[in-house]
């Protein structure tokens, strides 16, 4: 009987953790380890975050659907990895901190055959002073990437709007809030819902909107652009973004890193070198990423953190880690079967994984301040990541050691995303965006590195039904209803 | 060398221009080709696209020296103001436009060295016409959407929509299928009202049409899906998500044929 362990369950932990123990079945073991009692479908934040959706409705608890699924849940944050076992233990092992489950605080050594690292990212609030502390979020801004911290900011959001109709004018900031964070995608998604939300309760001419954010374009959105379908007529995300923010009559700023937040002011850089401010009254900043701190030791106890993980945290795959500049990269950098290349019982699926480069063109401020977007890792990638790592290990466990394991390159696959530009069955708005491949394969696809037929977005009131119909889609999958494995990632 | 400069209605214009990463002599000769372009033709800027070259490339003359601004992006920008413009790709139509009076541009020299600039007045408005056409634009998509239906009607051919030349056909032929489908199941549903007036010998002649027009609609939806998909290959500009309207389509239908089904079944069969 073998063991799998999948740290993180989230959508690349969840979709990994399900298929492993419906493909495994009573033979073998699959262990969740998660800090969290609730699964959250996150891109419903959002709505959560301007009151159109309640945390309830965005998250259920995960214990009863890992009970059904036969797999073991331990809640609990994962702390450190022994790939190699200890001087006690000969099999390796992860220690754990439980959360939860009346054993909060108490530590515990899980061993496993195969481990899957789909821990996501560490939301690094304390990368920018005043952002917050560690993974904390402070006091000056809102956040929108966790349940909790959307209703926090669907709160101050009904304050601000409190205000404007006793006749205050408000000041909304909304974007990235540091030079090297990815997910503009979800910034860009909250102002609009915001500024619908304002214009639905008729204070729009109240609040002065404005963006912020550490693309070098309007509609970069990480991915470094793509093609969009505006009535008819195909323009680049750009030109569609900028549309867009001029018809709601939103204003921008570009090339952005935020290096200071204090009370209802950002201090920040451009990437010309120059300095600037901004005033707010409500501020939502989403955080840069980093990888979770897990610890790695070997056999004797000693550090090797850095043989497993990257610099920024995140776990070392098959990837081509070798610094190179832009015209270098190649599609095949980018990893193919997410296994560390130094214990090969170990995978990482989703944000885990450390990219071997962004995928936007690279910009630093004259002052050498890097200002660019990190690659973005949405929920499709990610669950498509995660099932091919548990085919992957399903393979290893019945077939052996020398099965073939599954390949789910970024290089070869695409996304399809729908951002939300407002809620409500007769007026929402969504742009429904399709990207392929989502990492650019200049040698395949000379020039852009994308086929354009597939590179796509349109914007309009079926964008939204599709978003909130996925929606009850995901969330029905996440809870192993009926069918839920015909359903894509 | 000078090349030919890119004239409505070629769909080149809607190509969406890559970022330059090699900085070598193919790209020193666009350059010398941008230039020689612009001099024939007396033009003051430049993008490269304009000459059939897909990169973010734009040139503009300063005074008697041609400044090329590679991979150039917006920083910084002020006061809007509207100032009426030409394109040499659309000619003979100048229409009023809202641009920044001042602009910060980040960009990179024939080197790949970074730099940035602040421009002003009319190098300002020049630079982001030409930024535009690197992204696939021109000033019709700056317009409201009154001024862009009157282009649209000034111009023979209409505007150019997308980069392969083809815009989207405003009637799909998979429709004819669907809608074929449909009056087969109205057929049948009229022939539900029949065994209130007519002779019970009539009742098997009447199922056997049902049946008959069952099997056809199930034809025409196997049509449908199989023209569908060729028709999505051959427009696939024209839709994100073809496959899912298809698809659905085909759900809707399977839908409405049980529920027929079912009437010819109970009501007119027994």
């Amino acid at each position: 009987m073998a063991r799998l362990v999948v740290l993180g369950g989230g959508v690349a932990g969840h979709t990994a953790a399900t298929f492993a123990a419906d493909w495994l079945g009573k033979d073998h073991e699959v262990v969740v380890v998660t800090p969290n009692s609730k699964w959250n479908w996150i891109p419903s934040n959002i709505w959560v975050g301007v009151g159109e959706m309640s945390k309830e409705e965005v998250t259920f608890d995960l214990a009863p659907v890992y009970e059904k699924a036969g797999i073991t849940y331990k809640q609990a944050k994962a702390v450190s990895i022994n790939p190699e076992g200890s001087a006690k233990k000969a099999k390796p092992f992860v220690t754990i901190e439980y959360t939860g489950q009346g054993k909060a605080g108490h530590s515990d050594e899980i061993e496993y055959d195969y481990l899957i690292n789909a821990t996501g990212p560490k939301l690094n609030f304390g990368a920018t002073p005043g952002l917050g502390e560690g993974s904390n979020l402070g006091q000056h801004t809102v956040s929108v990437c966790t349940a909790d911290h959307a209703e926090h900011a669907s709160h101050e959001l009904t304050k601000i709007m409190d205000k404007m109709r006793k006749g205050q004018r408000q000041k909304i900031l909304i974007g990235t809030g540091h030079g090297m964070c990815t997910c503009q995608g979800a910034a860009f998604e909250y102002i609009f819902n915001v500024e619908h939300e304002i214009r639905k309760a008729g204070l729009r001419d109240m609040a002065d909107i404005q963006w912020i954010s550490n693309e070098s374009f309007m509609g970069d959105f990480g991915m470094g652009g793509l093609h969009m379908n505006v009535g008819g007529y195909v323009v680049s995300s750009r030109i569609f973004t900028e549309s867009l923010f001029a018809e709601r009559g939103v204003s921008y700023i570009t090339g952005a890193h935020v290096n200071k937040v204090e009370k209802g002011k950002v201090h920040y850089e451009l990437l010309d070198g120059s300095m600037g401010e901004e005033s707010f009254d409500f501020s939502m900043l989403i955080p840069p990423f980093a990888g979770v701190g897990l610890k790695a030791y070997n056999k004797a106890g000693d550090d090797i953190t850095d043989t497993v993980f990257a610099p920024n945290g995140f776990m070392k795959v098959d990837a081509d880690y070798s610094p190179k500049a832009y015209e270098d990269w190649k599609a095949s950098d980018w990893p193919r079967t997410y296994q560390n290349p130094t214990y090969k019982n170990m995978f990482a699926a989703g944000i885990a994984f450390a990219p071997p480069h962004i995928i936007s063109k690279p910009a630093k401020s004259v002052n050498g301040t890097v200002i660019n977007p990190t690659p973005p890792r949405t929920g499709m990638p990610s669950g498509i990541i995660g099932k091919a790592v548990a085919h992957s290990i399903c393979d290893l466990i019945k077939k052996g050691p020398d099965a073939h394991l599954h390949e789910a390159s970024m290089a070869e696959m695409g996304a399809a995303c729908v951002a939300s530009a407002g809620k409500g069955w007769l007026d929402g708005q969504a742009a429904a965006m399709t990207v392929y491949p989502v990492v650019p394969d200049y040698d395949k696809y000379p020039g852009t590195g994308r086929d354009t037929d597939y590179t796509f977005g349109e914007i309009g009131l079926a964008g939204h039904w599709i978003k909130h119909i996925l929606h009850y889609l995901f969330i029905y999958k996440a809870k192993l209803k009926p069918f839920w494995k015909v359903i894509p990632e | 060398m000078i090349k030919n400069l890119l004239k409505y209605p070629d769909p080149t214009v809607r190509l969406i221009s890559a970022n330059v990463r090699f900085f070598n002599d193919e790209l020193h000769q666009w350059i010398n080709d941008m230039i020689d372009t612009m001099k024939a033709n007396d033009l003051h800027a430049l993008s490269a696209i304009m000459i059939g070259i897909q990169y973010n490339i734009i040139v503009i003359k300063e005074a008697d020296n041609y400044t090329p601004y590679i991979n150039g992006r917006l920083i910084k920008h002020a006061d809007v103001c509207t100032q009426t413009e030409r394109s040499t790709y659309y000619e003979g139509i100048s229409v009023d436009v809202d641009r920044y009076n001042q602009v910060t541009v980040i960009y990179e020299d024939e080197k790949g060295e970074a730099h940035h600039c602040d421009l002003e007045g009319d190098d300002a408005r020049i630079f982001q016409q030409q930024l535009d056409y690197c992204y696939g634009s021109t000033f019709v998509d700056r317009v409201d959407r009154e001024t862009k239906q009157r282009i649209n009607d000034y111009l023979s051919g209409g505007l150019v929509k997308d980069a392969r030349g083809g815009s989207c056909p405003i009637v799909f032929y998979r429709d004819y299928f669907k809608r074929g489908a449909k009056y087969g199941m109205g057929l049948i549903l009229l022939s539900f009202i029949a065994p209130f007036f007519v002779a019970s010998d009539m009742r098997e002649w009447i199922t056997k049409m049902d049946i008959g027009l069952l099997i056809a609609v199930v034809v025409l939806m196997i049509g449908y899906f199989f023209y569908a998909l060729y028709e999505s290959r051959q427009y696939k500009q024209c839709t994100s998500c073809q496959m899912g309207n298809i698809i659905g389509t085909l759900l809707i239908l399977s839908g409405q044929w049980l529920v027929v089904g079912s009437g010819v079944y109970f009501w007119i069969a027994s």
